[in-house]
């Protein structure tokens, strides 16, 4: 069972490089809102099923973000990836059978492009779907609008974004200091580099 | 660990992250850990109220009688912390807004944190 968390924001997004400015954005603005990201990155594959670790932390957190963007056939299988529609189903599984607690889960679905999903995954019409229109901009907006319903005084989605933009370039800074590149970090470096960043600018 | 130097550690964990939320100078860590362990609030004594620099934002003034209000501050920080200390969480520290950022879970891969807190201010003071 993962940790208890009941600040905790479920990202289930893509975690390619393509990806990779996104997740730092929807990173940084659950942060940024006082909430504490949690992914599947941060999972350990030593031992146990990954499944069931998954399950653990979508049971842990009342809060979820899927960006089920990604449809794209993968270069080398010709397939497409099914892991974030699984997962999707399975917050909202938990929502639907789960217990008191699980069934106030809150998520926010993403899409690239309005009502693209009906072609995909024409189940989930009648949720309400966001696009972010594949600007990481737009991404800020939605998540920092989600939060803000659960949470305390936010500060707008504008001044969230000015604050991304500094921060990514900073990064670089600070990832050169540690003699390490950006795109090196993992997920719990991140995670730490962003909170860091966050609290020396106040 | 025996059970003294267990509440020591965890009066100085607790005391490191009050003094990150209210910003106060980390050579007052010391005046914040034994208020967290005597549990006197109204009574901590003058070098907590002064601020740690002029652009400080909390700017808590000097005075005997504005010590009360203090702490008060104080104690809301105490309690805020335990409150987050027992929903699983510590705190990282806060933003200009008042927005309390959580510690992550786990600890970073390629860093311990004190290099990170070093990179971090070594490219904020540029």
């Amino acid at each position: 069972m993962a940790r208890k968390s009941p600040l905790g924001v479920f990202i289930n997004c893509p975690f390619d490089g393509r990806y990779q400015k996104f997740l730092d954005a929807i990173v940084f603005t659950v942060f940024r809102c006082g909430f504490d990201a949690r992914c599947a990155l941060e999972i350990d594959d030593g031992g146990g099923t990954r499944i069931d670790k998954i399950m653990s932390l979508i049971e842990a957190c009342p809060f979820g973000i899927h960006d089920i963007c990604r449809t794209d056939l993968d270069s080398v299988s010709k397939l497409p990836r099914f892991n974030m529609p699984l997962e999707l189903g399975i917050f909202l599984g938990a929502r639907r059978y789960g217990n008191a607690d699980q069934r106030r889960k809150q998520c926010l679905i993403l899409d690239k492009n309005n009502f693209r999903y009906q072609k995909f995954i024409s189940d989930i019409s009648g949720q309400d779907i966001h696009s972010h229109n594949n600007r990481v901009e737009s991404l800020i907006y939605e998540v920092r609008d989600f939060l803000r319903n659960n949470g305390s005084h936010i500060s707008g989605g504008n001044k969230i974004y000015k604050e991304y933009l500094r921060f990514e370039r900073e990064k670089r800074a600070i990832c050169r200091t540690l003699d390490l590149r950006p795109d090196e970090l993992t997920y719990k470096d991140l995670t730490h580099v962003t909170t860091s960043w966050l609290v020396t600018q106040s | 660990m025996s059970k003294i130097s267990k509440a020591k550690w965890e009066a100085g964990a607790e005391a490191k992250a009050i003094a990150r939320l209210l910003r106060v100078s980390p050579q007052k860590l010391n005046v914040v850990q034994k208020l967290i362990q005597d549990r006197k609030a109204a009574t901590f004594p003058s070098p907590l109220l002064k601020p740690r620099s002029k652009g400080d934002k909390l700017r808590i003034p000097l005075g005997s009688k504005r010590s009360v209000g203090n702490a008060k501050k104080l104690a809301d920080g105490v309690r805020l912390v335990q409150a987050y200390k027992r929903a699983g969480y510590d705190i990282s520290g806060s933003t200009s807004d008042g927005v309390i950022i959580v510690e992550p879970s786990g600890r970073p891969d390629s860093f311990n944190l004190s290099q990170l807190n070093k990179a971090v201010s070594r490219v904020q003071n540029r």
